[in-house]
């Protein structure tokens, strides 16, 4: 999970069902094309009763005739009444689109549950199978079945449906899998529960979302097979339907375009509701895109200054970062949410400023506004910042990133979800040097073995030539801070730099990045939820809660006299060495397996 | 409604560009034409009459052809004479001739090549009768019947007579390497898509074919062949009826030809699949119950003839006094059916396919009208010519022929697809009237054929004829196409410069 | 390296025999006497017998596929039951226009496709992003047919820029081929953009939020610099896409084929299909899936090259 979905996520435990349904009918697309749909539907049932005409009744002085009183789309090629056979044609074309789904639902949807629940050779078997049929070009399959069934619908359509089972296939397998690796699966089983009652109760229901999204618009791919089939003089001709319509129409297209405009409008209109359903849903499921707003979130003017919190410690002069009044809100759809109200401070050359917090303090938010780098959807507003001595506020966008690098260092929390993992560690390192700061190839290479040398890292060479996921997390986190170091920024920002590390290399690295501050004079600004932490490099803190300043000062006075009952806790929580629950939510996004190697080494 | 405008806007532009391109062009040296199907074979042996004439006449030169009239001509045959008891046809051949394999033409090869087209299947169809096939020197053949054959030379004049060199025939290599004496070589194919033919330079008869190359393309979509004509691909095209206004508001040669006749073709005329079809009260209420001339002009978009014959209309055969016979009445229909004891209808299955689809619906609502359930068995268009003649009655497009005789034989007495038993047989007064026919000398047996045709149409409704439908075929303005009864599309020599 | 491709094509091989198998099978159900398809209905029942023996179709099942299937190893795929030409002739003729169609709508559909999600991608929400979304369901809605027969009306036929049918080969006229294999393309293209736009551009949303990107960001890179990290992060998701779409442009190759009149195996296909012409479409079948199996494998070394961390799989 991204830091986007963890702020815009605040409430885990809300029924996810729900607020699936409820934001899908939030937008509008989504309302607009079910309604489409649903009248589609009722179109088809009810034919029989609001069906103009007979749909197959001929009256050959209605042929091509154009829209009238009694037929008030006009009369096809054989003088039937074509409002009455789109009506009719709804049927035929929801019977085979629902025949398709049907069989694909059946095919897919079981074996893909088999597949994930039971894995191995049932699961070798059903993935190869599926990718086998993806391989096959399913049309041949088709017209041969075509020819060889006298062109029988419903085996036609069925065989659609046997070709669009792999797409079924992949969501449930992955879904189950997925399911089935949660602890709670193996107590089930431990429990005594059947395979089939685990998957009805617990894997069903979890699979539900990316069925209906696939469902929408395989129906929709369905549909427009069968329009396919039809142009090419495959299935039957006596029952209405918009593909058959469309083939007649495409022969007076030049001298009757109606007869093409109202089939083709009827499916297309059908398609794409069914498509704007699938990929809302799969917007609202999937992808959460942040909404941003289109208009500029000044909802801000009414901030009062009172409100806010943390104050200046150094002159002017001497501070190389002076942050006042820092707010931090996320726009999501007509909701603001603030993050960070209104919190001072600043920090001069060579200090080493701790910023401490619970989870969700903001403190993460506030490193992100000196970076300019807030998630999408996110936005800051303050009354001051000044970054050696220039005031940021100022500048635009263009310079403001210039100063990232060569005056801002950034070392991030989780060292491998920080390294692009398709590019060498070596060209991770060289890239900015030779962009950024102009290098050649072969200075740019020679200064990163040297920084990879500096932050202790042995076999530089291999290091060079390895990518991410082949060295330790604690060797990612040393090339992280080389990278950081590469530009000789005068402030660093630490971002939980060792909550991710196993607990022997925290120290490590700890002791590293002090080294390196002192021997380059950096100001430092470290954020952590560990008071140990602060009280090993220190020397001022800042100690935040809910977006707040909730106090700060020297490391031994904050120690020695915590004036807020919070700070007291928190100092007491890094005494004991447990982790808090709230400190587990916080290193949530970490590996899993170092997250448990490292609390289980802290006790 | 804009969409409408549009198309509109884009059919009066595309009207304009063709008119206005269209004359610029000052000769056409390249015949491009869109045909339906593809060849079926380009061994004359196993090939089809109805659209392969253009491909085979550009191959091959063939002993006789037909003209407008259905009159027969001479090609590589210059003259031919049947004996008194029209047993014995002398036929004098050209020498004149060469195939592209070097070897040259004469009587010889021509015994040859006929003993090869009746040996086969498809081609033998002209040549049942035929005996003996002898040479009687260089130039001159004789075929000996084994009994009197009126549609011999009719049928080799439409397609049956293609001459190839004897040692391909012997090698059995024509169906993947053409060799002829035609006026074309072929250049280039991609069979099934394109056929690219070049002129020789020295055919003994160049002069009817003035184009020096000829492309012919097999597009079963006639959108995809308008559109062709539309976009100056295609200068000569089998042509959909429906965009005929388009045609000549562009400047087109619209040409039409009778093709066959549409209607129900009735199989079981003793009733013995369905009892109800040996009632000939019951054949005449289908014929009083359609409207042919409505079905024409709505679904045939009126190219056509309306009549109830199945002899080809404006021939010799064709009855003109017999056209008031049914006029359209349900009512008369309906008493017709209680007449017979079918007040209440019957039920019966027919046969489907897309290329039947379009009448499918008129017969479906005439019969729901008469209380007849018709139940509908959908198969493609081969399946369609295998299994429809097993249902007692069926949807037809049935071919016609300009030649009386071998119209009366295709339609009635010898076995076609459509009628592979006739059931003529079971009726003694029939049967002697086929003899009389088959017996008669030329004239008389027009008078025989008309009298049957009057028997079979008035009395009993022997067929439900709608209409007789036209093939259309359109063409740019500098070329002229001459539409063939009996061919579906016509052989080379019938498309010249207007 | 070598090893993971040898596996690759050894699993391409084997899927090859079983969907050759498969498809022998269910065209031997589907289509049960071909005799009567190929000799027409005149023929009689000793007729159909002999031709039946003539093809090898008195043998069992088995023993036919076997026949078959020996043959096909060595190259030779049988000749066509309806014109005795071999099968291998007709599909070779036939392979380079479907193949320049299915080809050249590939590589629009993905440099069209990859712009367009990347730039939706990129800026999600926006007014480009939004109008790629409702591109996406219109040419979604809208079947591939339709969709080329108004290319024909308007370019070939109103503007006269390509033919409306017909294939000019490569050796002919360059110039005539890239005209003649345009509009096909095009149309067969339009469908593809959408889906390879569509999964890129969510991708490239995910990846976007990825923390690598803000520390990349972080290091001072420019945008486009970022972007290219973002992109080749997010383009196994559109290969894949690319890859199977490909086996999905064959099919859609046979309509649009039938539209524009090119010789392609796609045309073979329906013509064999209606005829039951089982040596002709178990070629075709074979030739396809050869053609797919390549494509995947072509798609696994891009990916293991793309991310290494695939390799390990």
């Amino acid at each position: 999970m991204s830091i986007a979905d963890k702020i815009l996520d605040q409430k885990p435990n809300a029924p996810v069902r729900t607020s699936i349904t409820q934001r899908f009918f939030q937008r509008k697309a989504g309302v607009t094309a079910f309604t489409i749909f649903i009248l589609v539907v009722l179109m088809a049932l009810l034919a029989p009763w609001i069906s103009p005409h007979d749909p197959n009744f001929v009256q050959l002085a209605n042929t091509k005739a154009p829209p009238s009183a009694e037929h008030w789309l006009g009369g096809d090629s054989a003088g039937r009444d074509i409002l009455s056979r789109i009506i009719w044609g709804a049927r035929t074309t929801l019977f085979g689109a629902a025949i398709t789904i049907i069989t694909a639902l059946a095919v897919g949807v079981t074996t893909g549950v088999m597949a994930g629940f039971f894995g191995g050779l049932v699961d070798r078997v059903f993935s190869w199978l599926s990718d086998a049929t993806q391989a096959i070009p399913g049309m041949i399959i088709l017209l041969v079945v075509a020819a060889g069934t006298r062109s029988n619908f419903p085996i036609l359509m069925a065989t659609v449906g046997v070709f669009m089972a792999p797409g079924y296939f992949r969501i449930t397998r992955s879904a189950t899998l997925a399911i089935v690796n949660e602890p709670y699966i193996d107590a089930a089983k431990v429990a005594g529960l059947t395979a089939p009652r685990i998957i009805a109760r617990h894997v069903l229901p979890g699979i539900y979302a990316p069925i209906i999204i696939q469902t929408a618009l395989a129906a929709g791919i369905s549909m427009g097979i069968q329009a396919g089939l039809q142009f090419l003089g495959v299935g039957s001709a006596n029952t209405p339907s918009w593909g058959a319509m469309m083939n007649e129409g495409f022969r007076f297209m030049l001298t009757n375009p109606t007869l093409l405009l109202w089939p083709s409008a009827a499916l297309g209109i059908t398609i794409a509701a069914l498509a704007t359903i699938g990929s809302t849903l799969a917007e609202v499921v999937r992808v959460r895109t942040p909404v941003v707003s289109e208009t500029e979130g000044e909802d801000d003017k009414d901030w009062d200054p009172a409100q806010g919190t943390g104050a200046f410690a150094h002159d002017k002069n001497e501070a190389i970062v002076r942050l006042k009044n820092l707010r931090v809100f996320y726009q999501n759809g007509d909701e603001q949410k603030t993050v960070v109200n209104g919190i001072s401070f600043d920090v001069k050359p060579g200090e080493v400023l701790g910023i401490v917090g619970e989870s969700g303090s903001g403190k993460s938010q506030t490193i992100f506004s000196l970076l300019n780098l807030l998630p999408k959807g996110g936005k800051y507003v303050a009354d001051q910042i000044e970054i050696a001595g220039k005031n940021v506020n100022e500048m635009t966008g263009k310079d403001r990133a210039k100063i990232l690098g060569s005056q801002l260092g950034y070392i991030p929390q989780e060292p491998m979800s920080n390294l692009d993992p398709t590019f060498t560690i070596g060209h991770q390192l060289t890239e900015p040097l030779r962009l950024v700061f102009g290098q050649s190839k072969a200075e740019a290479t020679a200064k990163a073995k040297a920084l990879l040398a500096r932050v202790g890292i042995n076999d530089v060479d291999r290091v060079m030539k390895s990518y991410p996921h082949q060295i330790s997390g604690g060797m990612a986190q040393r090339v992280l801070i080389a990278g950081a170091i590469a530009g000789q920024p005068s402030v660093l920002l630490a971002d939980e730099p060792t909550t991710a590390l196993d607990v022997t290399v925290q120290a490590e690295v700890l002791e590293l990045l002090r080294e390196l501050q002192q021997e380059f004079g950096m100001a430092l600004i470290l954020v952590t939820h560990n008071f140990g932490v602060v009280a090993d490099i220190c020397d001022r803190v800042v100690v935040m809660r809910e977006g707040a300043v909730v106090e700060m000062g020297e490391v031994e006075q904050i120690f020695a006299q915590p004036k807020a009952q919070y700070t007291q806790d928190l100092i007491d929580a890094s005494l004991d060495g447990t982790l808090s629950r709230k400190d587990l939510d916080a290193s949530e996004t970490s590996n899993v397996h170092i997250l448990k190697t490292a609390g289980g080494g802290q006790k | 409604m804009q969409f409408k405008h549009k198309i509109i806007a884009t059919l009066s532009a595309v009207a304009l560009s063709v008119g206005l391109s269209a004359p610029a062009l000052a000769q056409i040296t390249e015949l491009k034409i869109g045909n339906f199907l593809d060849i079926t074979s380009w061994d004359p042996a196993m090939a089809d009459i109805g659209f392969d004439g253009p491909y085979l006449s550009a191959i091959y030169d063939p002993l006789l052809t037909v003209d407008a009239n259905g009159d027969v001509q001479p090609v590589l045959a210059t003259s031919w004479e049947y004996s008194e008891d029209f047993l014995t046809l002398t036929m004098d051949v050209r020498t004149d001739v060469t195939f592209t394999d070097g070897s040259g033409f004469n009587a010889e090869v021509a015994a040859a090549n006929l003993e090869h087209l009746q040996a086969s299947a498809r081609s033998g169809e002209a040549y049942t009768k035929v005996s003996d096939i002898s040479v009687v020197d260089e130039d001159t053949i004789t075929i000996t019947l084994k009994e009197r054959d009126d549609t011999m030379l009719y049928l080799m004049g439409l397609g049956r007579s293609y001459m190839a060199s004897a040692a391909a025939i012997e090698a059995g290599t024509l169906a993947q390497t053409p060799v002829g004496s035609g006026p074309y070589t072929l250049d280039s194919s991609v069979p099934g898509s394109e056929y690219h033919f070049v002129k020789k330079t020295d055919h003994w008869d160049a002069s009817t074919y003035p184009y020096e190359k000829v492309s012919i393309y097999p597009i079963l979509d006639q959108t995809a062949r308008h559109n062709a004509m539309l976009s100056g691909q295609l200068n000569v095209a089998f042509a959909d009826p429906i965009n005929n206004p388009q045609a000549e508001m562009g400047g087109w040669n619209v040409t039409e030809s009778l093709a066959g006749w549409v209607g129900l073709q009735i199989l079981d005329h003793d009733g013995e699949r369905l009892a109800p079809l040996g009632d000939i009260r019951v054949r005449k209420a289908l014929n009083h119950a359609f409207d042919g001339a409505a079905i024409l002009q709505a679904i045939g978009q009126g190219a056509g003839v309306k009549t109830n014959q199945v002899f080809t209309a404006a021939s010799g055969v064709h009855d003109p006094e017999l056209e008031g016979q049914y006029e359209f009445s349900i009512e008369k229909a309906k008493e017709l059916m209680a007449e017979a004891g079918y007040a209440d209808g019957f039920e019966l299955s027919m046969p489907m396919s897309p290329i039947f689809a379009t009448w499918q619906p008129v017969v479906q609502q005439t019969f729901n009208e008469l209380g007849i359930t018709v139940t509908w068995d959908d198969m493609q268009m081969p399946d369609y010519q295998i299994n429809a003649p097993k249902y007692p009655m069926f949807i037809a497009f049935i071919a016609i022929d300009s030649d009386p005789v071998a119209n009366f034989a295709r339609q009635f007495s010898t076995p076609q697809w459509y009628n592979p038993s006739p059931d003529y047989v079971l009726y003694a007064e029939l049967t002697d009237m086929v003899d009389a026919i088959r017996d008669a000398d030329p004239e008389e047996q027009i008078r025989l054929i008309k009298i049957l045709n009057k028997r079979l149409t008035a009395d009993l409704a022997w067929w439900v004829v709608w209409y007789q439908a036209a093939n259309t075929y359109h063409s740019v303005s500098e070329i002229s196409v001459t539409g063939i009864t009996g061919m579906m599309f016509p052989t080379l020599r019938f498309i010249q410069p207007k | 390296m070598t090893k993971f491709i040898a596996k690759r094509l050894l699993a391409g091989l084997i899927l090859l025999a079983a969907v050759c198998m498969g498809t022998f099978f269910l065209a031997h159900l589907a289509i049960s006497d071909p005799t009567v398809a190929l000799l027409g209905s005149s023929a009689t029942p000793e007729q159909q017998a002999v031709l039946a023996k003539e093809l090898g179709l008195d043998r069992p099942l088995l023993v036919q596929f076997q026949a078959w299937l020996s043959s096909a190893i060595t190259g030779d795929l049988g000749t066509s039951w309806r014109n005795q030409q071999p099968v291998w002739d007709q599909i070779v003729l036939r392979v380079p226009v479907t193949l320049s169609v299915v080809s050249f709508a590939i590589l629009i559909s993905a440099f069209v496709g990859v712009v367009c999600g990347l730039i939706a991608g990129l800026n999600p929400g926006s007014t480009f992003d939004k109008g790629v979304k409702i591109a996406t369901v219109l040419l979604f809605a809208l079947p591939g047919f339709w969709i080329s027969l108004m290319l024909v009306i308007w370019f070939a036929v109103r503007l006269r820029w390509f033919p409306s049918f017909g294939y000019v080969s490569p050796a002919v006229s360059f110039g005539g081929w890239i005209r003649s294999i345009t509009l096909p393309a095009v149309a067969l293209a339009l469908g593809a953009i959408v889906m390879i736009a569509e999964q890129l551009r969510n991708q490239v949303i995910a990846v976007s939020q990825q923390d690598f990107v803000r520390t990349l960001r972080s290091r001072g890179l420019s945008n486009f610099r970022v972007n290219l990290h973002i992109l080749r992060n997010a383009s196994p998701a559109a290969l894949t896409v690319i890859a199977v779409l490909f086996a999905s442009l064959l099919s859609g190759a046979i309509v649009v084929e039938a539209i524009f009149s090119l010789p392609g195996l796609g045309q073979l296909t329906q013509s064999a299909a209606q005829i039951g012409d089982i040596p002709v479409l178990l070629g075709i079948t074979m030739v396809s899936v050869v053609f797919v199996v390549i494509i995947y494998v072509v798609l696994d070394i891009a990916l293991g090259w793309i991310n290494p961390k695939v390799r390990l799989k």
